[in-house]
């Protein structure tokens, strides 16, 4: 695994105060992760701290990093206070400037810049809307 | 509540579930409630993939919907856990707090309307029982919300609305829907989703305050072939205030709901 230290770095001043830095290894984050409770092999937050945390830039390629759901439940039982899922955002918005995103997820991101919204309209959407949104009756 | 709240549907409930946004606008009418929409804004955006893969978009767009609102009225309400999540910590992050209040509306009707809403039922759901699930992005993280909604520490203010119509609530874990990673991880994503429903025995459905947390349930209960209707409370809400069946636009369901 190659170390770059500048990574560590870099990620712990964007993201402030060396907040990742104060991680102290004690796995609670793991422990209340419902996907690592699922499949610890296939993501495990406390060793993706670690890996940032050592300079491990390799990380980025990982596709660990794509499974987190951002639901919190680490950074809410974190002793030191850190919020993963900040991380997590940081992460993954580095692994797309380098390239490395899935490209399902970047699908969304084009339709928000085209159309401004993430979900098309479909015709069936379109036609109710037509007919029912003009006034809303009531049975009251 | 003498004030005019600015009402932001969000994609899924305008686009993909307009019976969701309908049913929205005819609750905000029955309890009097101002309220103004705006053809300007776009996606909230998303709190996950948008977020994701350009932090500055999303914060970028955020702002823009936020600034907008805050020419309309007092307060921005949302019908769904991301745009809420989005638009709440694009405030707090980048306006020191300081721009338009965002809240969920079903925090709003709890906060300001329980008594009004009981008095205006017509049709109670008694006999009925619901699975509910708040979803992750309702209240978490706590360490930004509880600042400004201090009751939902003690509170399941979704327990409270489901029995407020009559019906039974049926708590669980509050664990994740598991729809984030559908994208990435399918089988990972069904399987949160599975242990989640797999928590309610014997419920007449699966009850949500989130268009993405619905969309994943039913898409999981439809692939696995398993009858539990999921329904967006504020349909239900709606049909209890005396919105008619037809116009809640059930069709858009993908599990047949059961008679109400
Ligand atoms: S819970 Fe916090 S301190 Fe403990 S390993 Fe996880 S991030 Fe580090
Ligand atoms: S936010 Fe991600 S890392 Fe944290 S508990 Fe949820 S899935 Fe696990």
């Amino acid at each position: 695994m190659k170390l770059n230290p500048y990574f560590k770095e870099e990620v712990n001043r964007e993201l402030g105060e060396h907040k990742i830095l104060m991680c102290y290894q004690c796995g609670k984050c793991s422990s209340f992760c419902p996907l690592f409770n699922l499949e610890p092999e296939k993501f495990n937050p406390r060793r993706i701290i670690e890996m940032v945390n050592i300079g491990a830039e390799d990380v980025l390629k990982l596709d660990d990093i794509w499974r987190c759901t951002t639901c919190y439940e680490c950074a809410e039982n974190c002793p030191q206070k850190i919020n993963f899922v900040e991380l997590i955002v940081y992460l993954r918005t580095k692994a797309t400037e380098k390239g490395f995103a899935p490209k399902l997820p970047l699908q969304e991101l084009e339709s928000v810049r085209k159309e401004g919204f993430s979900v098309p309209l479909s015709p069936r959407a379109k036609k109710w809307i037509e007919n029912y949104m003009v006034e809303v009756k009531t049975r009251g | 509540m003498n004030e005019t709240i600015v009402y932001f549907p969000g994609c899924l409930a305008s686009r993909k579930f307009p019976g969701f946004d309908y049913s929205t606008r005819f609750i905000l009418q029955k309890l009097n409630i101002e309220f103004k929409m705006s053809d300007e804004f776009s996606c909230c955006p998303d709190p996950v993939w948008v977020r994701s893969l350009s932090y500055k978009e999303w914060k970028e767009r955020g702002i823009r919907n936020l600034e907008i609102a805050k020419n309309l009225g007092s307060k921005l309400v949302t019908i769904c856990n991301g745009c809420f999540e989005t638009l709440f910590t694009v405030k707090k992050t980048f306006f020191n707090g300081k721009s338009i209040p965002v809240e969920h509306l079903l925090y709003t009707l709890w906060k300001n309307k329980k008594e009004e809403i009981k008095n205006k039922i017509i049709n109670p759901l008694n006999g009925k029982r619901f699975g509910i699930h708040e979803g992750c992005h309702f209240k978490r993280p706590t360490s930004l919300t509880l600042t400004e909604f201090k009751e939902l520490k003690e509170v399941n203010v979704l327990k409270e609305m489901v029995e407020l119509l009559g019906a039974e609530a049926v708590e669980g874990t509050e664990s994740c829907c598991g729809l984030p990673n559908f994208i990435t991880d399918k089988e990972l994503s069904f399987f949160l989703a599975r242990k989640r429903i797999d928590e309610f025995k014997n419920v007449d459905g699966i009850v949500v305050i989130c268009p993405s947390c619905f969309s994943q349930f039913e898409n999981v209960l439809a692939n696995d072939k398993r009858e539990i209707p999921v329904y967006f409370y504020f349909e239900l809400l709606a049909y209890s205030l005396g919105l008619d069946k037809e116009n809640l636009g059930f069709e858009f369901h993908r599990i047949k709901p059961f008679s109400i």
